[in-house]
C-alpha cells in the first residue's frame, strides 16, 4: 500500500542562486500514523510544513521536489484546487490560538465556515449544529452554549481546542500541528497531546506534530525525523530512534534534554545551529560534532539506509566520542 | 558567604478590572506563602501561570511590596523604596536573569558596557580594573573576549543569556533569581545555559530561587522545589521528596506530564481564574481524589517528613496511590 | 519532476509569522524612496545654499523693463511683476524657508524630545501638565495658533522660528513619551534598575539612546510640515517680509497674476511642493526601517 503522504527531495529557497532552507527532505506518512518532526528553531520544520499546505511565507517558494497526497501530486495543484485542500483534507493547527482565532466572530460561526466552504452547508442553524459537534468531538464541555461564545471567552487550552475543532471539521486526512502545545501550561499540555492522539487514532488521521519537544515526541508519536540546517539528518520508528540515536545530532539532544531523575550534568552540544548559506561542504553538522573526521567536511551527506525502516545522514552512523565508549 | 532567603506568610494582591465597565476586584496573586532557601541551595518554584511565581520573585528583588508578610536574606529586610544604602546592600546581595535574552539588553550598549555597568554604577574600581573584570567575567560564563565589543544584535539568544548571566555575577552577588531563565532558548543552547548555572553555583557558593513551568528543568537544577497552585504553595519539600513521593495530586500530574512513561491519570479541567478561587482546598474542583472535606476547608500546608510538605487533606493516603 | 522555479504564489496565512532568523531580503522599494528623497532634497538645499554663485541675478534687483517675462533661456522660471528673475528668488527663498524650518524642526525636537521624555519618566503631575497642553495645542489648528503668537510676538523671521517651535513640539513630545514609557517597561530598565541605575542614568544610557531612530523619523517628515506651515505664515504677510524672498510670500505675489503669468507662482509651489515630498519620502523609508530595527 502506498503511504498517505510522500514527500520526496523537497527543497525551498528565496530564488535560484539563494541557499535553501530546506535541502531535500524526504518523508513518507500512513494514514493513523504520528511524526514527531524535530528540530531547533532555524532547523526548518515549520517550512516544510508550510511548504506541504502551499503557503510558504512571500519570497520563498519550493524550488524542488514532490509532494504526493493519497496519489496526488500537490505542487502541481492550481490554487484553487489547493484551497479546497487546505481545511478540507489537510489542516493545521498552530503554536498561539489566540492570533488563529478572529476575535470578532463567535466560534460557531468559525467553526461553521469550514462546512460551509468545503461541505457547502448553508444557513446558520445547519452551520452551528455541525459546529456543536465539532465542539463535542475536541471534549469542549457545554458545547450547545459555548458555540456562540467568542475567542477571547476561553482560556488558552480550550482555545486550541478550539482551533483543532476547526481544523478536525471536515475530517481531513492529514493534521499539522506546529508547536500546538508549546504556548500552554504542562497539565493542559498533556490534555491537548491526548486529544489529538485519541482523534488520530478514531478518525485514522496522519498527524505531523512539529515540536522542540522530544520526551512528547517519544510519548505520542510514532515516527521521528530530525532537523537541521534545513535537512533531516535522522527518521525511524521512536522506540528506535530513542533508546540508539544513529545520528550524533540525535544523540546529542536527548542527552541534552533534562530528566526528572537527578541532578546529572546534561550533555551538551557544542556551539550553535548554522545559518543557511555558512554551511560550506560536507556535513553540516560536522563543525559541533564530537565523532566527525576530516571525511565528514566533504561532499554531500544523504540519508543512508540503517535497515529497520531506519536512516540517519551520517558517515558514522551509532559512533560514539572516545571518552563515552571506554566508559 | 551565608544567604538563606527568608518568606515569611507574604501575601499580594492587585486590583484589576476586567472590563472599561466592570468594577474593580481584587486579584490574589499570593496567598501567605512561607518559604526558607538555605545558603548555596536551589529551591525551584513550579506552577502554571497565574500560580504566582513571577510575582514572588518580583517581591523578593524589591521590585514591588508584599501587601502582608516578611521577606528577608539574612534576616535583612527586603522591601522596595528602602532608603538608598539598605537599596545598594540588595542590589549587592541579590541580581535578577530574567526570561527573554532578547528584551534583557539594552540595543545600543556592547557586552563589555553591558556587563560592566553595575560595576560602574556601584564604582566598584577604575575603568581599567573594571575592564579586567569584564573580561574575567566573559571567560566565566564560557564567552569569548572578542565578543566584548559587539552589540546584542550580532548575539544568539544562548550568547545574550551568557550575557545577562555574567551581568548579573558581575558585582559577586550571593543569590540569583533566576525567573524561566531557559525557556526562551533552543535546545541544545537550553542544556549549555543549564550546565553553566550548575557550575557557577558550584564554583561560586551561589543562592538561588529558580522560577519555572517546566518541572523538567526545575528537577534539573533544585535541591528544594516548591509548587505553587492559585498563590498557596500546595507542596514543597527537597528534590527528591518531592519527585519521588510526591503528596500533593496536583505535584503528580505535574510529574505525568514532564515524566515521558507516566501513566498517573491527566487531571481534567485547568486552573481557576485567580479573580474567583474555588472554596475549600483550590485544587479540588479538579482533583481525581477530591472528597467532601475538600470542598469546604480549606487544607494546612503540614509536615508529611523531614522538610517535605504538603497541603492535601488526603496526604498521608497518597503515599500508596503515588506507588 | 516538478519544474524547476516552480513559483508558488499564494498568500501568506495572517496569523503564521515568517520565520524570523531567515528573512529574505527582497530587492526594496523602501531604498528606493529613500534615495529619491535624499537626492531630490540635497539639490534643492545645495541650489540654495550656492545660490549666489549659480545666479548671475540679484534676487531683489527690480528691472522694470523685463516684467511678466515667460520662462526663457535667459530667465529659466521668467520674471515677475517687478521684473526679478524668479528662479533666483525661488533659490534665494529656499534659503530662508529651509533654514526657518531646519532650526524649527531642530528647537521643537529637542524642546518636545525633552518635554517627553520628562513626562514619561518623572510622571504624575508633570505629565498630565504637559500632556494636557500638548492636547490644547492639537485641538487648535496649528495655523491659527501660529496667527494668534505673530500677532503677539510681530512678524520677521526669528519670530517665525520662535512661532513654528511653540506650535510644533507637542507632536514630539508625545510620541517620544509613549516610546520613552513602552521603553521604561522593558526588562533591561528592570535590571538596571536592579544594579542601582539612578533616574537620570537610565534615562541617558537606556531610554534616550534607544529614542534615536524614532526622534530622526519625526524630524524628517516635519520638514515638509514646517516648511508648508511657514509658506502659509508668509503667504499671508504674516511670516517673511517682503522684499526678502521666500517661497509662500512669492505664491502670494505671484497670486495675482495666475492668469497672465503662471510661473511666478506654480514654479515657486512646484519647488516647496517638491521639498514637502522629499522630506516625506525620507521620513517614511526611515520609519520603515525604524519598525524592522524595532521588531527584532
Amino acid at each position: 500500500m502506498s503511504p498517505l503522504l510522500h514527500v520526496e527531495a523537497l527543497r525551498i529557497a528565496a530564488g535560484p542562486h539563494a541557499p535553501a532552507l530546506v535541502d531535500g527532505i524526504s518523508l513518507e506518512l500512513d494514514r493513523g500514523k504520528a511524526l514527531g518532526l524535530v528540530g531547533e528553531s532555524g532547523a526548518g520544520k515549520t517550512l516544510a510544513c508550510l511548504a506541504l499546505l502551499r503557503l510558504l511565507p512571500e519570497g520563498l517558494h519550493i524550488r524542488d521536489g514532490r509532494i504526493r497526497l493519497d496519489g496526488q501530486e500537490l505542487t502541481a495543484l492550481t490554487d484553487t484546487e489547493m484551497r479546497r485542500l487546505r481545511g478540507g483534507r489537510i489542516g493545521m493547527v498552530l503554536q498561539n490560538p489566540l492570533s488563529s482565532l478572529n476575535p470578532l466572530m463567535r466560534i460557531g460561526d468559525q467553526i461553521g465556515e469550514a462546512f460551509a466552504v468545503h461541505r457547502g452547508v448553508r444557513g446558520r442553524t445547519a452551520l452551528w449544529k455541525l459546529a456543536v459537534e465539532a465542539l463535542r468531538a475536541v471534549r469542549i464541555p457545554t458545547p450547545e452554549q459555548r458555540v456562540s461564545a467568542y475567542a477571547h471567552q476561553f482560556s488558552g487550552g480550550m482555545r486550541q481546542r478550539v482551533a483543532i475543532a476547526m481544523n478536525i471539521a471536515c475530517a481531513p486526512d492529514l493534521l499539522i500541528a506546529d508547536e500546538p502545545t508549546t504556548a500552554l501550561d504542562a497539565t493542559i499540555r498533556l490534555q491537548v497531546l491526548r486529544l489529538l492522539g485519541d482523534i488520530r487514532r478514531e478518525r485514522r488521521m496522519a498527524l505531523i506534530l512539529v515540536t522542540h519537544d522530544l520526551p512528547m515526541v517519544a510519548r505520542f508519536c510514532d515516527d521521528v525525523a530530525v532537523m537541521y540546517a534545513g535537512r533531516i539528518v535522522e527518521r525511524g520508528p521512536v522506540e528506535a530512534i530513542f533508546a540508539n540515536p544513529a545520528h550524533p545530532y540525535t544523540r546529542g539532544l536527548i542527552g541534552a534534554t533534562p530528566r526528572l531523575d537527578g541532578r546529572r550534568r546534561l550533555a551538551t552540544i557544542a556551539g550553535q545551529p548554522p545559518s543557511p548559506g555558512s554551511i560550506a561542504t560536507g556535513c553540516a553538522f560536522a563543525p559541533r560534532c564530537d565523532v566527525a573526521d576530516a571525511g565528514c567536511r566533504q561532499g554531500r551527506m544523504d540519508l543512508l539506509d540503517l535497515g529497520e525502516q531506519r536512516a540517519a545522514a551520517c558517515r558514522k552512523p551509532f559512533a560514539r566520542p572516545p571518552a563515552e565508549a571506554a566508559a | 558567604m551565608s544567604a538563606r532567603i527568608h518568606i515569611e506568610a507574604v501575601s499580594k494582591t492587585y486590583p484589576v478590572r476586567t472590563s472599561l465597565f466592570s468594577r474593580r476586584r481584587e486579584l490574589a496573586a499570593l496567598r501567605g506563602v512561607s518559604l526558607q532557601i538555605e545558603a548555596g541551595t536551589t529551591l525551584g518554584l513550579v506552577g502554571e501561570s497565574g500560580s504566582g511565581k513571577s510575582t514572588l520573585a518580583r517581591l523578593v528583588m524589591g521590585a514591588e511590596n508584599a501587601d502582608a508578610g516578611t521577606i528577608s536574606i539574612d534576616g535583612r529586610d527586603v522591601r522596595a523604596g528602602l532608603p538608598r544604602a539598605a537599596d545598594a546592600w540588595l542590589w549587592r546581595t541579590l541580581q535578577p536573569v530574567l526570561q527573554d535574552p532578547y528584551g534583557a539588553l539594552n540595543p545600543r550598549m556592547t557586552v563589555a558596557e553591558t556587563v560592566g555597568e553595575p560595576l560602574h554604577i556601584q564604582r566598584q574600581g577604575s575603568r581599567a580594573e573594571i575592564a579586567a573584570r569584564v573580561r574575567e567575567l566573559l571567560e566565566l560564563v564560557g564567552l569569548s573576549a572578542a565578543l566584548a565589543t559587539s552589540l546584542p544584535v550580532a548575539l544568539s539568544g544562548g550568547q545574550r543569556q551568557r550575557v545577562a548571566i555574567a551581568r548579573a555575577l558581575s558585582i559577586s552577588p550571593r543569590v540569583l533569581i533566576l525567573d524561566e531563565p531557559v525557556s526562551a532558548l533552543d535546545m541544545s543552547v537550553q542544556a549549555q545555559v543549564i550546565n553553566l548555572l550548575q557550575d557557577l553555583q558550584d564554583r561560586l557558593g551561589l543562592t538561588y530561587l529558580l522560577i519555572s513551568h517546566d518541572l523538567a528543568v526545575v528537577a534539573h537544577l533544585s535541591t528544594h522545589i516548591a509548587v505553587l497552585y492559585l498563590g498557596q504553595v500546595v507542596e514543597a519539600g527537597d528534590r527528591n521528596a518531592v519527585i519521588r513521593t510526591p503528596r500533593h495530586p496536583y505535584t503528580r500530574s505535574l510529574i505525568a506530564a514532564a515524566e515521558p512513561g507516566g501513566e498517573v491519570e491527566a487531571i481534567q479541567g485547568e486552573m481557576p481564574s485567580p479573580l474567583a478561587p474555588p472554596s475549600g482546598c483550590p485544587f479540588h474542583p479538579r482533583c481525581p481524589q477530591a472528597v467532601s472535606e475538600c470542598h469546604s476547608t480549606p487544607p494546612a500546608l503540614r509536615r508529611i517528613s523531614g522538610t517535605h510538605l504538603a497541603a492535601c487533606h488526603l496526604a498521608d493516603s497518597a503515599q500508596e496511590t503515588a506507588a | 519532476m516538478a519544474p524547476d522555479g516552480l513559483t508558488v504564489a499564494t498568500p501568506v496565512v495572517s496569523n503564521q509569522p515568517p520565520p524570523r532568523r531567515r528573512r529574505v531580503r527582497l530587492p526594496s522599494r523602501r531604498g528606493l524612496a529613500l534615495w529619491a528623497g535624499v537626492t531630490l532634497l540635497a539639490i534643492i538645499v545645495l541650489a540654495s545654499v550656492l545660490a549666489p554663485l549659480l545666479s548671475p541675478y540679484a534676487p531683489n534687483t527690480i528691472a522694470l523693463r523685463a516684467t511678466l517675462q515667460p520662462p526663457s533661456m535667459l530667465h529659466w522660471f521668467g520674471t515677475d511683476q517687478l521684473g526679478r528673475d524668479v528662479l533666483t528668488r525661488t533659490l534665494y527663498g529656499g534659503r530662508v524657508s529651509l533654514t526657518i524650518a531646519a532650526s524649527t524642526v531642530v528647537l521643537a525636537g529637542l524642546g518636545g524630545m525633552f518635554m517627553g521624555i520628562a513626562a514619561a519618566y518623572l510622571g504624575g503631575i508633570f505629565d498630565m501638565a504637559v500632556m494636557r497642553l500638548a492636547e490644547v495645542q492639537y485641538a487648535l489648528p496649528a495655523v491659527i495658533l501660529a496667527i494668534l503668537l505673530v500677532g503677539v510676538f510681530g512678524s520677521g523671521t526669528a519670530n517665525v522660528v520662535l512661532v513654528l517651535t511653540l506650535t510644533n513640539w507637542p507632536r514630539f513630545a508625545r510620541v517620544i513619551r509613549a516610546e520613552a514609557q513602552s521603553l521604561s517597561q522593558r526588562d533591561f530598565v528592570l535590571l538596571a534598575r536592579m544594579a542601582g541605575a539612578s533616574r537620570l542614568r537610565i534615562i541617558l544610557r537606556h531610554i534616550a539612546p534607544n529614542l534615536r531612530s524614532t526622534f530622526f523619523v519625526l524630524l524628517t517628515l516635519d520638514i515638509g510640515l514646517i516648511v508648508t506651515l511657514e509658506a502659509t505664515l508668509s503667504f499671508l504677510g504674516l511670516g517673511v517680509q517682503p522684499p526678502t524672498p521666500s517661497w509662500g510670500g512669492m505664491i502670494a505675489d505671484g497670486r495675482g497674476y495666475l492668469d497672465r503669468a503662471w510661473w511666478t507662482a506654480i514654479l515657486p509651489g512646484s519647488v516647496l511642493m517638491l521639498t514637502v515630498l522629499a522630506s516625506n519620502l525620507i521620513g517614511d523609508a526611515l520609519a520603515t526601517t525604524a519598525g524592522t530595527e524595532r521588531a527584532e
